[in-house]
């Protein structure tokens, strides 16, 4: 297991966002947590950056306790974040955004090799390397959300949201690419409303509601399960 | 960050050419007196933007100006140390002196921040009027502070008690503050710097801890504004409390606006356009000066929101290249 989340509660102010959640991710995995809006999906997500401490449980990565740590300790560990909505920063070009991702590599070969990795995953990007971030149309401000991401060289990926405000062709475009940065021997946890698209191009899945998990499995088989496919699925 | 254009080059020589060859020009007292005071005031204006970079507003500014002034003259008069140690001294006390006041108030953002500054400058007002009054000279202040001198053996011995002579080292200073403000920022920091004052809560995320670079930020700014404090002092030879009180700070962050947040050579061009403006040109409309000086102001924040050296950018979009600009 590459990440173990044991009991967690998060709690903002008295209000518990997140009630005794456990979930793992393996090693090499595409992991997806569905469930719909203020389920606490995005807090999970926080928490296991650093970003929202944890009131109870604990969460490991790579066998070693994570939580507490400050969340540049942990992007330095190998865990990187892409935030809701497509979070850029807007003044800056699409490469000084990238670059910014590698803040806590020297630059060097390997981070330019990832540079070139990037842009054989978003060729577009190479295009817009001097255009301002906040130029860009929705689904290149994700692929650079995503490519920032990955300038850290992450041996873990959490997505929140990646197909929000996308077209349904620039949603397959994205899940494509996840496939693809996923057999790079990159372990995914993707936060999505569009269970449709998490559980397709995942291994397995989690269901939460209010804060707790209700539901988990084998990605296919959520796929098939009833409960999923008339709450999630639209079906 | 700016994109270097050839033109830019040839306009920042021009400028020091006639800057460098300036007694040859003119001797008039007064105009070195003000150009002096221009120098001083960039200083200051830049280092109140080396704040605004990481996207707050310092109100005590000032006050950190009134540190470094303080600083340095009872370096001089009391240790005894030459302005040439006093002043870097000066600066790095006012620094050290940011770092502890930047611990407690950077946790605070926007209005918050904003109070807490205003309150430390009235803080500091209010002490070095009131306390230490056999130091710090109470609300009269201190007097007398000295020019610097340079003594090389018996031989050579530069007074700077002329206003030519302060006017050339305030320039050489000028300059190299402006230099080294230029390299922070186009360096990684003063990437990081941007990144915050764009989104600290994405920064973070990132893996940078943006608690650390505020401070450092708020340091080098503040190193700044001690260095114009110690010029000040000496240039001027009288310092009181009130004339680091929190209304001083409202002029230089117009020339801030008026030239060009969050670029370097912004508070530049701001402060030398708006000090040439009011004290060689509005002079001679009397009553209606400052009616004048206030209207030129509104109208260039209205139709150049990004401030005079957007200039180049203004005529240059009618000739758009590939470059999107932001929504």
């Amino acid at each position: 297991m590459i990440l173990d989340v044991k009991g967690v509660d998060v709690n903002y102010g008295k209000v518990a966002a997140v009630r005794n959640v456990s979930f793992s991710v393996s090693k090499g995995s595409i992991v997806a947590l569905i469930g719909a809006n203020g389920a606490g999906k995005s807090t999970i997500l926080k928490t296991i950056s650093g970003l929202e401490p944890c009131n109870a449980g604990e969460i490991s990565f790579q066998g070693q306790r994570i939580n507490g740590l400050s969340p540049q300790e942990i992007v330095k560990q190998g865990i990187s974040h892409v935030p809701e909505g497509r979070r850029l920063f807007p003044e800056m070009t699409v490469g000084e955004n990238l670059s910014m991702g590698a803040y806590l590599r020297k630059w060097g070969g390997d981070t330019k090799n990832d540079l070139d990795a990037i842009f054989e995953y978003f060729p577009v990007l190479k295009q817009r390397i001097r255009q301002k971030a906040g130029s860009l149309s929705g689904g290149e401000q994700q692929m650079v959300a995503i490519g920032r991401a990955l300038m850290s060289s992450p041996k873990l990926l959490l997505l929140d949201e990646p197909s929000t405000g996308l077209s349904p062709i620039m949603s397959q475009t994205i899940a494509k690419i996840i496939r693809v940065i996923n057999e790079k021997q990159v372990s995914i946890l993707l936060v999505e409303q569009n269970a449709n698209l998490a559980l397709t191009i995942a291994d397995s899945g989690y269901v939460l509601e209010t804060g707790s998990v209700v539901l988990e499995g084998n990605a296919q088989q959520l796929l098939k399960d009833e409960a999923v496919k008339s709450a999630y699925l639209g079906i | 960050m700016p994109k270097k254009i050839g033109i830019e080059a040839i306009l920042i020589i021009l400028a020091l050419v006639v800057l460098v060859t300036m007694p040859w020009l003119t001797q008039e007292t007064y105009v070195f007196h003000i150009l002096c005071l221009i120098g001083i005031n960039i200083i200051f204006a830049a280092s109140l933007n080396a704040i605004l970079n990481i996207g707050e507003l310092n109100l005590a500014q000032s006050a950190f100006m009134g540190i470094g002034a303080y600083a340095s003259t009872l370096l001089v008069t009391r240790v005894g140390l030459s302005f040439w140690f006093a002043l870097p001294l000066a600066a790095l006390i006012t620094a050290v002196i940011s770092l502890l006041i930047g611990l407690l108030t950077l946790r605070f953002r926007g209005a918050y921040f904003l109070l807490f500054t205003f309150l430390f400058a009235e803080l500091i007002r209010i002490l070095l009027s009131n306390f230490g009054i056999s130091v710090f000279g109470g609300i009269p202040g201190l007097t007398n502070i000295p020019r610097p001198s340079i003594e090389l053996g018996s031989l050579i011995k530069i007074s700077f008690d002329s206003k030519i002579e302060f006017y050339y080292l305030i320039l050489l200073i000028t300059l190299g503050s402006i230099a080294i403000l230029s390299r922070i920022d186009r360096s990684r920091t003063g990437m990081i710097f941007w990144a915050i004052s764009q989104s600290e809560s994405l920064t973070e995320s990132i893996g940078i801890d943006s608690m650390k670079f505020k401070i450092l930020g708020v340091a080098i700014g503040c190193f700044f504004a001690g260095v114009a404090g110690s010029l000040y002092a000496h240039f001027v030879g009288i310092i009181t409390p009130t004339d680091f009180a929190v209304h001083s700070v409202l002029a230089p962050i117009a020339y801030v606006v008026v030239g060009g947040m969050g670029t370097v050579f912004g508070p530049v061009i701001g402060t030398t356009f708006l000090m040439v403006l009011s004290h060689f040109f509005l002079r001679e409309l009397g009553f209606y000066e400052l009616l004048v000086y206030g209207l030129i102001i509104v109208g260039i924040i209205r139709f150049m929101p990004e401030g005079l050296i957007s200039i180049p950018n203004f005529i240059f979009s009618r000739f758009p290249e590939a470059s999107g600009s932001g929504k």
